[in-house]
C-alpha cells in the first residue's frame, strides 16, 4: 500500500489502455465498466498525483511527464470529468472506434497538460490532433472532407510547433516547458506561440473550428468542444502570461466569434463559433496577466468546458433525434423534447453570463481583472460578445429550435427526449454549472493563483442583467429580420476550399496562357533573332576569320614553297644573285 | 403584429422591469466599481446593451448580406 501511494499513475495511461481495450471490447456490460470505470479510476489516479513525476533522459534529453501543479490540476480535472460525462453521453453509440477515439484524445489532453517539457508535450500534442479526427469522421456524410482538413490544418500547426522547438533547442534554450520570451520573443518563440495559438483558433487561425466540430458525431463534439482549445488555454497560462499582443487579440477573437454566431443558421456552427468567442475572453485575460486575470481565464475555461459542453449535449441531442442542425428545418420541438430544452437552456444561460450559474463566475472575476487593470476598451469589447453571446445562444438558437412551429416538414412520431443516459449526463454537466454558479468558493479554491474576487457584488449582478435585459429588447426589435433563412457563411476556411481551387484555376487559366504567350513572344523576339544572329556570326565565322586565318595559312605555304625553292644550297647561285643585287643598287644609287 | 405575437408581449414585462430595477439600483449609490466610473453611470449598461445588439445584429446581418452569405451547396464541388 506504501508502494502504491508513492507511485504516480499518470491518467493517460490509463485512458490509452482502455481506447486499446475498447477496440476489442463489443459493446455490452464490460465496454460500460470501461467507459464510465475509466474517468473514475483516473480522477482518483489525479488526486493522488504529486506535484511532479515521471522524470526520464531520452537521447540525451530530460523529459518530464508529470508536472500536476495547482494550474495543472486545474484543467486535468475538468478534463477528466468531462470525460466521464462524454462516455455516459455517448454510452449507446455502437460504434467501437468513437469510444477508442474518445479515450485516446482525452489521453493525449491529459498528457499535454501534465508535459513539463516540450518534447513530451509535442507527443501527446500529436496523440490529441491525430484520434480527435476520428471523432469527426464519425459524424455526417460531410464529415469526411472535414475531418481531412482538419488533419491538414492540425499537421501543419504541429510542425510549426516542432520548428519552435527544435530552433529553441538549437539557440540554446532547453526542453524544459517554462514562461517563454520573458526577455522578448525570439523566432522559436514565436513559432511555439503559433502552434499554440493555432489550437487556441485564434483569428486567422479559428476556422478548422466552425469547419469541423459541426460535422462531428454528437458525442465525439463533445470532448472536441472541450479539449483542444482549452488545451491551448492552459498552454498560453503557462507559457505566455502577460504577453500584451493576446489582450487585443482575445478580445477581438472574442467579437469575431460572436459576429458570426448572430448570423449562421446550422445550430452546431453557432456552437462552434461561441467557442472561438469564449475562448476569446480567456486569451484576452492571459494576455492582461495579472494573478487576477490568470485566474479569471483559468476560471472560465473551467465553467466553459462545462456549459459549452452542455450545450453540444442539447443540441446533439436533436440532431440525434430529428436529424436535423439547421435552424430553418427546426422549431416546435417544445412539446417534444421539453427536458433538453430545459438542460440546455441552463447551459445558454450559464455561457451567456447569467447570475448563480457557472459563466456568471468566471466571467465577473475576468471582467474585474480587466477593470483592475485599468482596460475599458477591453472590458466594452468583452461585454459586447456578451451581448453577443446572450443574442445568439441564450434567445436565437432555443427560440427557432423549442418554439414556434417546425419549419420544414413535421416531425415524426419518433422524436422526443433522448435515452436516459444522455438525459442523465446532461443533468450531471448542469448540476455542475448550477454548483459552480450557486457556491462560487468551489472554483475558485482550484484556481491556482492567490488572488481572488468577490464574484457577487451588487454592481456586477445589476450591470449583468441590464445588459442581457436590454439585448433581449434589442432582439425584440429586430426579431423580423432574424428568421432563419438557407445558406452558409465564408470564412477563412475559404482561402484553403475555394481559394486553393481559385489558385489552381489561376495557374490553369490566366498564368498557363501567359505562359504560352511569354513563350511565343521568346521564341519570336527572343529565339528568331538569336538564331539569325548566330547564323551571320556563323558566316562571318566561316568566310571572315576562317579566311583570313586559312589564307594567311595558306599564302605562308606558297612563300615557304617558294622560299624553299630559291634556297639551291650552290654557292654560285648565291653569290651570282648577290652581284646581281649589287648592280641593281648601284643602278638605283647612281640614277638618284 | 400576428396573434402569435401578441400573445408573448408580455414576456418584455419583466424585461422592462429588470432595466428599470438596474437603473434604480445604480441610481441609489448601492453600486460602486472601482477604476470604472464611466461604467457606473446610472442605466450605463441598460443603453449599452441595446445600442450594442441593435448595431452588433445589424452590422453582421448586413455583412452577412453584402459579403459573406452563400449558398448552401456553395463547397460541394470542392474538398
Amino acid at each position: 500500500m506504501m508502494m502504491f501511494s508513492e507511485m504516480a499513475l499518470h491518467p493517460a495511461a490509463l485512458f490509452l489502455v482502455a481506447a486499446l481495450l475498447l477496440v476489442c471490447v463489443r459493446p455490452g456490460m464490460l465496454q460500460r465498466v470501461l467507459l464510465l470505470g475509466t474517468p473514475v479510476a483516473a480522477l482518483v489516479a489525479a488526486l493522488r498525483l504529486p506535484d511532479r513525476f515521471g522524470d526520464m533522459r531520452y537521447l540525451g534529453m530530460d523529459m518530464l511527464f508529470g508536472r500536476a501543479d495547482p494550474l495543472a490540476a486545474l484543467f486535468l480535472y475538468s478534463f477528466i470529468v468531462l470525460a466521464g460525462l462524454g462516455a455516459l453521453y455517448s454510452l449507446q453509440i455502437r460504434s467501437r472506434t468513437q469510444k477508442a477515439a474518445a479515450f485516446a484524445y482525452t489521453a493525449g489532453c491529459t498528457g499535454v497538460v501534465l508535459a513539463g517539457d516540450f518534447l513530451s508535450l509535442f507527443i501527446f500534442w500529436e496523440l490529441m490532433a491525430f484520434a480527435s479526427v476520428f471523432l469527426i469522421w464519425g459524424g455526417s456524410a460531410r464529415s469526411a472532407a472535414a475531418g481531412f482538413r482538419y488533419i491538414l490544418v492540425h499537421a501543419a500547426g504541429a510542425l510549426i510547433l516542432l520548428a519552435g522547438i527544435l530552433l529553441r533547442v538549437r539557440l540554446g534554450g532547453t526542453l524544459a516547458f517554462e514562461p517563454l520570451g520573458t526577455g522578448g520573443l525570439n523566432v522559436a518563440d514565436i513559432l511555439i506561440l503559433i502552434g499554440f495559438l493555432l489550437n487556441a483558433a485564434v483569428p486567422p487561425l479559428h476556422a478548422w473550428v466552425a469547419d469541423a466540430y459541426p460535422e462531428a458525431s454528437p458525442g465525439g463534439a463533445i470532448f472536441l468542444c472541450a479539449f483542444t482549445t482549452k488545451a491551448a488555454v492552459y498552454l498560453l497560462v503557462r507559457g505566455f502570461a502577460g504577453l500584451e499582443i493576446l489582450a487585443p487579440l482575445g478580445a477581438a477573437m472574442a467579437l469575431i466569434g460572436v459576429a458570426y454566431a448572430v448570423v449562421e443558421n446550422d445550430a452546431r456552427r453557432i456552437l462552434a463559433y461561441h467557442i472561438i468567442s469564449q475562448v476569446g475572453y480567456m486569451v484576452c485575460a492571459i494576455g492582461i496577466g495579472t494573478d487576477l486575470a490568470l485566474n479569471g481565464a483559468c476560471a472560465h475555461a473551467f465553467s466553459n468546458i462545462l456549459n459549452k459542453s452542455l450545450l453540444f449535449m442539447g443540441i446533439g441531442a436533436v440532431v440525434l433525434q430529428t436529424g436535423r442542425g439547421r435552424l430553418y428545418e427546426l422549431g416546435g420541438l417544445r412539446r417534444l423534447m421539453p427536458r433538453t430544452l430545459v438542460l440546455t437552456m441552463i447551459g445558454a444561460l450559464a455561457i451567456s453570463g447569467f447570475p448563480l450559474i457557472s459563466g456568471f463566475v468566471s466571467k465577473s472575476i475576468l471582467i474585474t481583472a480587466l477593470e483592475q487593470a485599468h482596460r475599458p476598451g477591453l472590458v466594452l469589447m468583452l461585454m459586447l460578445a456578451s451581448i453577443g453571446t446572450f443574442f445568439s445562444v441564450g434567445i436565437k438558437l432555443p427560440l427557432f429550435i423549442w418554439f414556434g412551429r417546425a419549419r420544414s416538414a413535421q416531425y415524426g412520431d419518433e422524436v422526443k427526449d433522448p435515452p436516459w443516459n444522455i438525459q442523465l449526463a446532461m443533468a450531471l454537466t448542469a448540476a455542475l454549472t448550477l454548483a459552480v454558479g450557486m457556491f462560487p468558493n468551489l472554483l475558485q479554491r482550484l484556481l491556482p493563483y492567490s488572488e481572488v474576487s468577490r464574484v457577487y457584488s451588487a454592481a456586477h449582478v445589476s450591470h449583468t442583467l441590464q445588459l442581457l435585459a436590454a439585448t433581449a429588447l434589442g432582439f425584440y426589435i429586430m426579431r423580423r429580420a432574424l428568421v432563419p433563412k438557407p445558406g452558409i457563411l465564408l470564412d477563412v476556411d475559404w482561402l484553403y476550399r475555394r481559394g486553393s481551387a481559385q489558385v489552381m484555376r489561376l495557374c490553369a487559366g490566366p498564368l498557363n496562357r501567359l505562359n504560352d504567350w511569354v513563350g511565343e513572344l521568346y521564341q519570336r523576339v527572343g529565339v528568331g533573332p538569336v538564331q539569325q544572329a548566330s547564323g551571320l556570326l556563323t558566316r562571318f565565322d566561316r568566310s571572315g576569320i576562317d579566311g583570313l586565318i586559312d589564307g594567311l595559312a595558306r599564302h605562308t605555304l606558297v612563300i615557304g614553297d617558294g622560299l624553299r625553292r630559291i634556297q639551291t644550297g650552290k654557292i654560285q647561285h648565291y653569290i651570282g644573285a648577290a652581284v646581281i643585287f649589287f648592280f641593281l643598287l648601284m643602278i638605283i644609287v647612281m640614277l638618284y | 403584429m400576428s396573434h402569435t405575437e401578441r400573445k408573448h408581449r408580455w414576456l418584455l414585462v419583466p424585461v422592462i422591469l429588470i432595466i428599470v430595477a438596474g437603473v434604480v439600483v445604480d441610481s441609489i449609490g448601492a453600486v460602486r466599481v472601482e477604476h470604472a466610473g464611466v461604467f457606473s453611470i446610472p442605466g450605463f449598461w441598460s443603453v449599452f446593451g441595446l445600442v450594442g445588439c441593435l448595431i452588433l445584429a445589424g452590422a453582421c446581418k448586413l455583412a452577412a448580406r453584402l459579403f459573406l452569405k452563400r449558398p448552401e451547396n456553395y463547397y460541394d464541388d470542392v474538398l
